[in-house]
């Protein structure tokens, strides 16, 4: 049998679902350690009510507990909905149900995410085709899920006619992602990660733009926790040792494999699961996990609700692109550039930059690790500027800015190769 | 159905690039559709590739179709500066590479 269907099938896809599932269910048996039923579900409230415009920490509305509960309910139930649509765990899923499980701790909730995967399903309905095909743009098309909350609960409608609304406009957004999602790729031609980050800044954009036309306007967010709590550390930590100890076992120790692994660019598409197999994707995640809990830990800013997002994003990546050698050139631009500009390493802002910036890794895997610090280096500069056009109701903004930097770069760089890649 | 017409485009552009890539610059093409299905086929000379090339993109090809990339990525396939080899095999069915004579052959399928 041929080499990458080996790869792809050293799990069943049983076996694979099962350790995405002891993921989330983990999260939510943890999340009764942080708190007690009455204050999960009060946090719960709280979470579900808030209009999550960037940055909403999770940890300061609603605590600990209920930010764990919401983080690994919303992987249960996209896990669930894939496994029911037959859909394969590979790289691209495994990237969007970390990327959902993340941003659970900064934007995404039990409530706001369901318009819009609603209105992607009815757009493959419409379209007479399976959800299968569209269920990584509807996952990863919740980057909006602020639009929805903004609208029921922060811009002063009744309770139950704002959620209506809301919902409605989710389904509007989820209706209109797919095409956009598939032409706006050819923008940055597969350097930024975090494709839909770039389509959902335009979405954004434009329904910011007619809110403000409309007379309404709103300023960004800052609800933070700027304390790191030990025992969240330590689960943490216990995540992402378990699956580097998981990939170490299931592969043997095929270290070549994971040398062969982190020689690859990363461009879209490259699904990792498929290619070197889902014991090794696991312990790139694992292994890049760690290296964003320890770059927190060293840069001593605090593990809140975002950047507990921006490693879970960089971990679900190490599924579908990312790993060390592409992501670290990337990060490092973004540290030179704040000590350039002064900018405090220690901030939240900055912390999240740099792990977002990673999108860009790409760019470091083709072209070196000079583009590389360079990508990450123009990347801190514009990301800030970019907020305000969609009223940080695209929780992916650093997907945004990194399709303009991608886009800028690739060009520029493949006119001054000496030969041409076909 | 809708895109089929222009994935299968983007498919056959996906392979030219490699025939053209390959140093075979005299290339054939066919392409076959019906309701159910498209078959494209190149054949092209005078560059012989190796074995092993032959066996990796028999490999690519002949693995299983990945519908939830589909939708999201086809776009980028056939229509940049960068091979997309992996994507192509995520787009078809199964296909045939070898060689007829001195030409390099290959042959791809796409079930709509």
């Amino acid at each position: 049998m041929e080499k990458a269907i080996l790869k792809s099938m050293e799990f069943s896809e049983k076996i694979k679902y099962r350790i995405m599932y002891m993921y989330s269910i983990a999260f939510i048996l943890a999340s009764f350690l942080f708190d007690s039923f009455d204050g999960i579900i009060n946090g719960i409230v709280n979470i579900v009510m808030s209009p999550t415009l960037l940055l909403t920490d999770y940890l300061a509305i609603g605590g600990i507990g209920a930010s764990l509960l919401n983080s690994g309910l919303l992987m249960l139930f996209t896990i669930f909905v894939a496994g029911r649509n037959d859909t394969l765990m590979n790289g691209p899923l495994i990237a969007a149900i970390f990327t959902v499980g993340g941003f659970a701790f900064f934007g995404k909730n039990i409530f706001n995410i369901l318009g819009i995967l609603l209105g992607v399903y009815i757009f493959s309905q419409i379209q007479k085709d399976h959800f299968t095909r569209y269920i990584i743009i509807a996952y990863f098309g919740t980057a909006l899920s602020p639009v929805v909350s903004q609208v029921s609960f922060g811009m002063g409608f009744n309770r139950v006619p704002g959620m209506l609304l809301g919902v409605g406009i989710g389904i509007l957004i989820g209706l209109i992602l797919p095409p956009l999602a598939s032409s706006f790729v050819r923008f940055h031609q597969g350097f930024n990660l975090y494709n839909i980050g770039f389509t959902a800044g335009v979405i954004g954009m434009i329904f910011m733009s007619v809110f403000r036309l409309s007379g309404y306007d709103h300023s960004l967010e800052q609800i933070l926790v700027f304390k790191t709590n030990t025992y969240l550390l330590i689960l943490l930590l216990l995540y992402f040792l378990s699956m580097i100890l998981i990939g170490l076992v299931f592969s043997k120790k095929r270290w070549k494999e994971y040398l062969i692994l982190m020689r690859s660019p990363g461009r879209l598409v490259t699904d990792f699961v498929t290619l070197h197999g889902f014991s090794v994707s696991l312990l790139n995640m694992g292994i890049l996990g760690l290296l964003g809990v320890i770059l927190v830990s060293i840069l001593k800013a605090p593990l809140n609700g975002p950047i507990i997002g921006g490693i879970f994003t960089l971990v679900g990546f190490g599924a579908f692109g990312k790993h060390p050698l592409n992501a670290m050139p990337v990060m490092l631009g973004v540290i030179v550039s704040a000590l350039f500009a002064g900018i405090s390493l220690s901030s939240t802002g900055l912390m999240l930059t740099v792990l977002f910036a990673t999108t860009l890794a790409p760019i470091a895997g083709h072209y070196g690790y000079l583009a590389g610090i360079l990508a990450g280096f123009l990347h801190l500069s514009l990301v800030s500027n970019l907020g305000h056009l969609h009223g940080g109701m695209n929780l992916y903004n650093n997907g945004f800015s990194g399709g303009f930097i991608a886009a800028f770069l690739v060009p520029v760089f493949e006119s001054y190769k000496k030969e041409t890649d076909l | 159905m809708k895109d089929e017409k222009s994935k299968l485009l983007k498919i056959m552009n996906e392979l030219v690039r490699f025939f053209l890539k390959a140093g075979n610059h005299h290339i054939n093409i066919q392409m076959d559709l019906d309701e159910h299905e498209g078959v494209i086929i190149l054949e092209g000379c005078c560059t012989r590739i190796s074995d092993k090339q032959i066996h990796e993109l028999d490999s690519i090809i002949n693995s299983p179709r990945k519908d939830e990339a589909e939708e999201y990525y086809w776009n980028l396939i056939g229509s940049n500066d960068f091979s997309e080899l992996h994507l192509l095999g995520a787009l078809v069915n199964d296909g045939e590479v070898g060689y007829v004579g001195n030409n390099l052959r290959i042959k791809v399928r796409r079930k709509f």
